[in-house]
C-alpha cells in the first residue's frame, strides 16, 4: 500500500501536472517564424556596399531564428553575419564593421520589416553605417524560399 | 578543393582532435567521451570558427557539411544498434520496486519539469511554426534521457558495476533508455504529423505495430542466427553482412513510418537474442570502428551546429543556467528522492541520482533530432548541448565527492537478494 501511494505521489501526480502544463501552454504565442533561406531581390548595392566585404555579390540571406533572436548571414560570398532581434514584424540588427579604404567602419545597422501574412514572406529594409552621416543606406529586399527540413 | 579531399581532411582532423582532447580529459579523471564531446564543440564555430575563421572555413566549407552529415548519421545508426544490442532485458527482471519506482520517477519528474520550462522558453526561444505541445514534449524528452552506455562505462571504471548501487542504476538506466526512445518516437510522430500525409493516429498505430512485430515476430525469427553462430563458432562475414542489412531495413522502416531511423536501429539491437558470446563478439567487431571513427564524426557534426556566439547577452546565459538547473533538479533530484523513498541510504540515493543525471551522447542524439525537425531553435540547441556536456562532466567528480563524504561507504556493499547483479 505504501509503495502504491509512493508511486502515485511520485509518478501519477507529476503526470497530472503535465496535462495541466500542456493545456495552459496552448494559449501561448511564439514570435512569427522568419527562419530559413531568403532570396535577395537584387544584389545589395549602394554607396556603402564597397565598405562591406562581398555584400554586393550576396544573393541569399540565411536566417537562423531562435525565438526573438535571429542570426543573419549574407551569402554566398559575403562573410557578413549579425545577430538581430525581432519585435513583432520589425527586425533590428547591429554588427561592428572594420574600417577599410575610404570607409569609416563602426556599427552597421539593419532595420527591416517583415510583411504581415504574406506568402511568401518578404523582408524590406536598409543597411546603414551608424557613424557615417554622409553614407546613404543600402536597401535590402528579400523573399523567403520554401522551407526544407532535414529528415 | 575536391570533395573527397575535403572529407578525408575533415575526418583526419576530427579523429586527431577527439583522441587528443579525450586523452587530456581522461588525465583529469573524466570519461573519454566527455573530452570527445568537448572536441566536437571546439572544432565548430564556437571555438575554431571564432579563433581562426579562415582555417575553419578551409577545413569545414559549408558546402561539405552534407557529406559529413550523412557519414555521421550512418555511424549513429550503428551506434544505436550497439546500444540496443547491449540492452539486456535481464537487467529489468527482479530488480525490485526500488528500480521500478526510481526509473519511472527519473523519467517523469525531469519530463514534467522540462515541459514546465517550456512555458517560459516557448514564447522566447521558439517560433510560431512549432506547436507548444511539440515543443514542450520535446523539452521533456531531452531532459529525461540518460546515457546508458556512458553510465555503464563510468560504473565499470569506478568498480561499482557489481554493487547494489550499480545494479539498481543499470536497471533504472535500461528502463530510461527504452522509455526515452519510445517517447522520442511518439514526440517525433506528433511533430512530423503536420508534414506527413497520413494522420497522427496512423503513425502512432504503425509505431505500436512495429514494436509488437519486433517483439513477437522478428525476435523469435532471429533465433536461428544464434544456431548459425554456434555452428560456425564465430561471427562470419556473411552473418555480419546479414546483421547490417537487418539494421538498415529496420532503420528504413521506422524512418518511413515517420518516427526516426535511429529508433529502428535501436529496436533491432534490442530484439536480437542475447547470447552473451554472440553479443560480445558482434559488438566487439563493430565497437572500435563506431567508437573511434564514427562517434567523433557525430560529435563534430553536433559541434558544427553548436554556436555559443548565439548566446549573446545576459538574458541568453540566464536561460542557459535555468536549463541546466532544471535538468539537474529533475533528473538528479527526482532520482535521489525516489531512491531514498524506496529505502536506499542518502549517499546511495544521491550517487544514483548523480549517475542518472548523465546525459552524454544520448542527449546529443535527441537534440540533433529536435534541431533537424525544427522543434529546437539553434540557440536552444546550444544551451541544451552545454547542459548535456556539463551534466556528463559533473558525474565523476560528484561521485568521488559523495564517496569521500560518505563515512559508511555503502556503495561497496555487495548486491542483496532481489536485485539482479549485471554480469
Amino acid at each position: 500500500m505504501r509503495s502504491l501511494l509512493l508511486y502515485f505521489g511520485l509518478v501519477g501526480a507529476p503526470l497530472l501536472l503535465l496535462l495541466g502544463i500542456l493545456r495552459s501552454g496552448e494559449g501561448l504565442r511564439a514570435p512569427r517564424s522568419i527562419g530559413g533561406e531568403w532570396q535577395l531581390a537584387a544584389p545589395v548595392s549602394g554607396p556603402i556596399s564597397h565598405c562591406l566585404s562581398g555584400i554586393d555579390s550576396a544573393r541569399t540571406l540565411v536566417v537562423a531564428q531562435s525565438g526573438r533572436w535571429a542570426e543573419l548571414s549574407l551569402g554566398p560570398r559575403s562573410d557578413l553575419t549579425m545577430i538581430a532581434v525581432l519585435e513583432g514584424s520589425r527586425l533590428v540588427g547591429r554588427v561592428e564593421s572594420r574600417p577599410v579604404m575610404g570607409c569609416p567602419g563602426g556599427p552597421l545597422e539593419l532595420s527591416a520589416s517583415v510583411n504581415e501574412g504574406g506568402d511568401p514572406l518578404e523582408l524590406t529594409g536598409t543597411f546603414a553605417l551608424a557613424r557615417c552621416a554622409e553614407c546613404a543606406p543600402v536597401a535590402i529586399v528579400a523573399s523567403r524560399l520554401p522551407r526544407t527540413r532535414l529528415p | 578543393v575536391n570533395s573527397l579531399l575535403t572529407l578525408l581532411m575533415q575526418i583526419a582532423a576530427i579523429i586527431l582532435v577527439a583522441r587528443v582532447v579525450g586523452y587530456v580529459f581522461k588525465r583529469f579523471n573524466q570519461p573519454q567521451v566527455v573530452g570527445e564531446m568537448a572536441a566536437g564543440i571546439m572544432l565548430g564555430p564556437s571555438l575554431l570558427g571564432w579563433a581562426a575563421p579562415d582555417l575553419y572555413t578551409f577545413i569545414f566549407p559549408p558546402e561539405s557539411f552534407a557529406f559529413l552529415t550523412v557519414l555521421s548519421q550512418v555511424g549513429m545508426l550503428l551506434f544505436m544498434f550497439l546500444v540496443g544490442l547491449e540492452f539486456d532485458p535481464k537487467l529489468l527482471r527482479g530488480s525490485g520496486h526500488t528500480a521500478v519506482v526510481t526509473s519511472h520517477v527519473s523519467i517523469v519528474v525531469p519530463f514534467v519539469l522540462g515541459a514546465a520550462l517550456a512555458l517560459l522558453l516557448y514564447p522566447r526561444l521558439s517560433d510560431d511554426s512549432v506547436s507548444f505541445t511539440g515543443f514542450a514534449l520535446f523539452m521533456g524528452a531531452a531532459m529525461s534521457v540518460t546515457a546508458f552506455p556512458v553510465l555503464a562505462r563510468i560504473l565499470a571504471e569506478q568498480n561499482l558495476t557489481h554493487t547494489r548501487l550499480g545494479a539498481v542504476t543499470l536497471a533504472c538506466a535500461a528502463v530510461d533508455d527504452i522509455t526515452a526512445w519510445t517517447i522520442l518516437a511518439f514526440v517525433v510522430s506528433v511533430v512530423r504529423g503536420a508534414e506527413l500525409a497520413r494522420p497522427l493516429w496512423a503513425t502512432i498505430g504503425a509505431t505500436a505495430a512495429f514494436v509488437l512485430v519486433m517483439l513477437f515476430v522478428v525476435r523469435p525469427a532471429l533465433r536461428p542466427i544464434i544456431r548459425y553462430y554456434r555452428h560456425y563458432g564465430w561471427v562470419t562475414q556473411n552473418l555480419m553482412g546479414a546483421m547490417l542489412i537487418l539494421v538498415l531495413l529496420s532503420a528504413l522502416t521506422t524512418e518511413w513510418l515517420g518516427i526516426h531511423a535511429l529508433f529502428g536501429a535501436f529496436a533491432l539491437g534490442a530484439a536480437l537474442p542475447k547470447d552473451p558470446q554472440f553479443v560480445r563478439e558482434l559488438s566487439g567487431k563493430l565497437e572500435d570502428l563506431v567508437v573511434v571513427f564514427f562517434l567523433p564524426l557525430y560529435f563534430a557534426y553536433t559541434g558544427l551546429r553548436t554556436h555559443i556566439g548565439l548566446l549573446a547577452g545576459t538574458e541568453m546565459w540566464l536561460y542557459t543556467a535555468l536549463v541546466l538547473t532544471v535538468a539537474v533538479a529533475g533528473k538528479l533530484g527526482g532520482s535521489t528522492v525516489a531512491a531514498r523513498a524506496t529505502g536506499l541510504s542518502w549517499s546511495e540515493a544521491t550517487a544514483l541520482g548523480v549517475l542518472m543525471n548523465t546525459r552524454g551522447l544520448m542527449g546529443l542524439v535527441i537534440l540533433s533530432v529536435g534541431l533537424d525537425l525544427g522543434v529546437v531553435s539553434p540557440a536552444l540547441f546550444t544551451m541544451m548541448v552545454l547542459m548535456a556536456l556539463v551534466t556528463t562532466a559533473m558525474t565523476t567528480p560528484l561521485l568521488a565527492w559523495i564517496h569521500q563524504a560518505s563515512a559508511e561507504q555503502p556503495a561497496t556493499r555487495r548486491v542483496p537478494r532481489g536485485i539482479t547483479a549485471p554480469t
